[in-house]
């Protein structure tokens, strides 16, 4: 197994809140990564950790480390629009920005700089097919975003990120809001896209993280409490309170 | 029996503020209309000899009518890119305690008379016009200074509102595809709070037109069409608020007439940015 991301002694607090406890977490190269545990248990953070998004937060306070590649993300001359761009996170809810479809998904790529009208073109359709959504919306890519559905929305952003060729994807709960219809679309599409990309998944719940992933992160309070192969963790847990969690007994 | 009361009470003042905006409708349109109809629209509005009281009299308000415009555009250019970039500095990157001192202090900028505006103006503003950039010192650019800093709390605590009102999902999903601040704020808050921004800027736009004691002060009341910033000006509402006191017979309803394009001019207005506000993004 080759380590990809390293997560090193990690602690996050903000303000007077602990969110992260000394995490320590390897994730492998071209895998889905579980990240699950009850809620306020730290997965969103960690995932805002990785693409460096919890430094929106002004009372935020970080010690230990991330690597990608062996090399730290939180090194001075890391370029944060460069590495949001690699690291491309998709959220709970969806986040169509207000603007056409194909203006949302060409975002990213016109920030880079990008004004090449067929490059442009081919990401679009490369990212709306990834997301499998591009026979639903290639006759109106000049529609707003906003007039697709929930389901449709969510595909939307997924294609925004990967329109912009990242090695990790960050999936945060990204069929939270969706019907059973679209969340089997999106979990067919995430396994498809393993052997492009990293990916880390918060599950909407561990069912979810047990059908798709490879490998598996039960979290509680902040603490990673174990990791293992996704087998592993939800047939023969380890630690006793992984054992509570996927048999039922709370959260 | 008391609940009734009150009911007929609140309803009759609400019908009290019906009434008096058809009364003030009604007396101004009456008074100024007929005068419209014996000059004729087109030489009324397109005129430009104002002379009441001479002889032949000459009714021509497109020297005051340019000379609102030009101010109002004026005030515009200098208190609309303030007044938003304020707004956005409050909303999206002011720190919470500074913002919490700015906000009470734009409103008493709001709430400052408009006299000691045109007193300031007048007192340390058109010498220094005057001194460095030639001209009577008393022009439209002073007024337009003095004007666009009047409508800057409006402009700025209707944005603020429509820029924090911008989901916080599209900052996030914006940053997330790696823009900066800025780019997040430019290429998707400010088009987001775009119709609200509008309607202050309508409001502002309503508020310099009918603006008349500071600009009386400032703008050099002088009935000429303006040809430069640096030039003297008079406009719509100065008009009415110099002459209304002396004038009798036609003169008067010349006056009452200025009113009227006045007060079509502002309930256009008002009509766009109800229209502008209420229209949903997208």
């Amino acid at each position: 197994m080759s380590e990809y991301i390293s997560i090193k002694n990690l602690s996050v607090r903000f303000g007077s809140v602990e969110a992260l406890k000394n995490v320590d977490l390897e994730i492998p190269r071209n895998q889905i990564t579980t990240v699950f545990g009850p809620a306020n248990s730290g997965k969103t953070v960690l995932m805002r950790a990785i693409n460096r998004m919890i430094e929106l937060s002004p009372t935020l306070q970080r010690s230990g480390d991330i690597t990608i590649n062996g090399e730290s993300i939180f090194r001075p001359e890391v370029d944060v629009a460069v590495l949001r761009r690699r690291v491309s996170m998709v959220f709970a809810l969806p986040t169509p920005l207000p603007m056409s479809i194909y203006e949302n998904v060409i975002y990213g790529l016109r920030l880079m700089g990008e004004k090449n009208r067929e490059k442009l073109d081919a990401q679009v359709e490369y990212g709306l097919e990834a997301a499998a959504l591009w026979n639903e919306v290639r006759n109106r890519l000049h529609d707003p975003a906003l007039s697709l559905s929930g389901g449709q929305q969510q595909r939307l952003c997924l294609a925004r990120s990967l329109a912009l060729d990242p090695d990790i994807l960050l999936l945060d709960a990204p069929t939270a809001a969706l019907d059973p219809i679209s969340t089997a679309q999106i979990e067919e599409t995430m396994i498809e896209l393993k052997s492009r990309y990293t990916i880390i998944l918060v599950p909407h719940n561990f069912h979810q993280g047990a059908r798709v992933a490879d490998r598996a992160a039960f979290f509680l309070g902040g603490e990673c409490i174990e990791v293992g192969t996704v087998s592993q963790i939800f047939t023969a847990p380890r630690d006793s309170r992984t054992e509570d969690y996927v048999s039922g007994r709370f959260g | 029996m008391s609940e009734r009361l009150i009911r007929a009470i609140l309803l009759t003042t609400a019908l009290l503020s019906l009434i008096s905006l058809a009364v003030i409708t009604f007396f101004i349109f009456q008074a100024g209309v007929p005068l419209i109809g014996q000059v004729g629209i087109a030489p009324f509005i397109g005129g430009t000899v104002w002379n009441p009281t001479g002889d032949p009299k000459s009714f021509g308000i497109l020297p005051m009518l340019l000379g609102s415009l030009y101010l109002t555009v004026g005030a515009l250019i200098v208190g609309v890119p303030l007044g938003v970039a304020v707004a956005v500095f409050m909303a999206e990157l002011a720190p919470r305690r500074m913002a919490q001192i700015m906000r009470p202090a734009i409103q008493l900028l709001a709430g400052i008379p408009s006299v000691i505006y045109g007193f300031v103006g007048l007192t340390l503003l058109a010498p220094f016009v005057r001194e460095y950039l030639g001209g009577p010192g008393l022009s439209v650019l002073t007024s337009a200074i003095v004007l666009g800093i009047m409508i800057m709390p409006n402009v700025i605590s209707i944005s603020e509102d429509a820029i924090r009102a911008v989901p916080n999902s599209y900052r996030e999903g914006s940053l997330a595809l790696g823009a900066t601040q800025w780019q997040t704020i430019w290429g998707v808050v400010l088009p987001a709070a775009r119709s609200g921004i509008l309607a202050s800027v309508i409001l502002g736009m309503g508020r310099a037109l009918g603006e008349t004691m500071a600009v009386i002060m400032m703008i050099g009341n002088a009935l000429q069409v303006p040809l430069s910033p640096l030039d003297s000006a008079t406009t719509l509402t100065s008009n009415i608020g110099l002459e209304l006191a002396y004038a009798s017979g036609q003169h008067r309803e010349a006056l009452f007439a200025t009113g009227v394009v006045l007060f079509v001019l502002i309930m256009a207005l008002n009509l766009i940015a109800r229209a502008v506000s209420q229209q949903q993004t997208n």
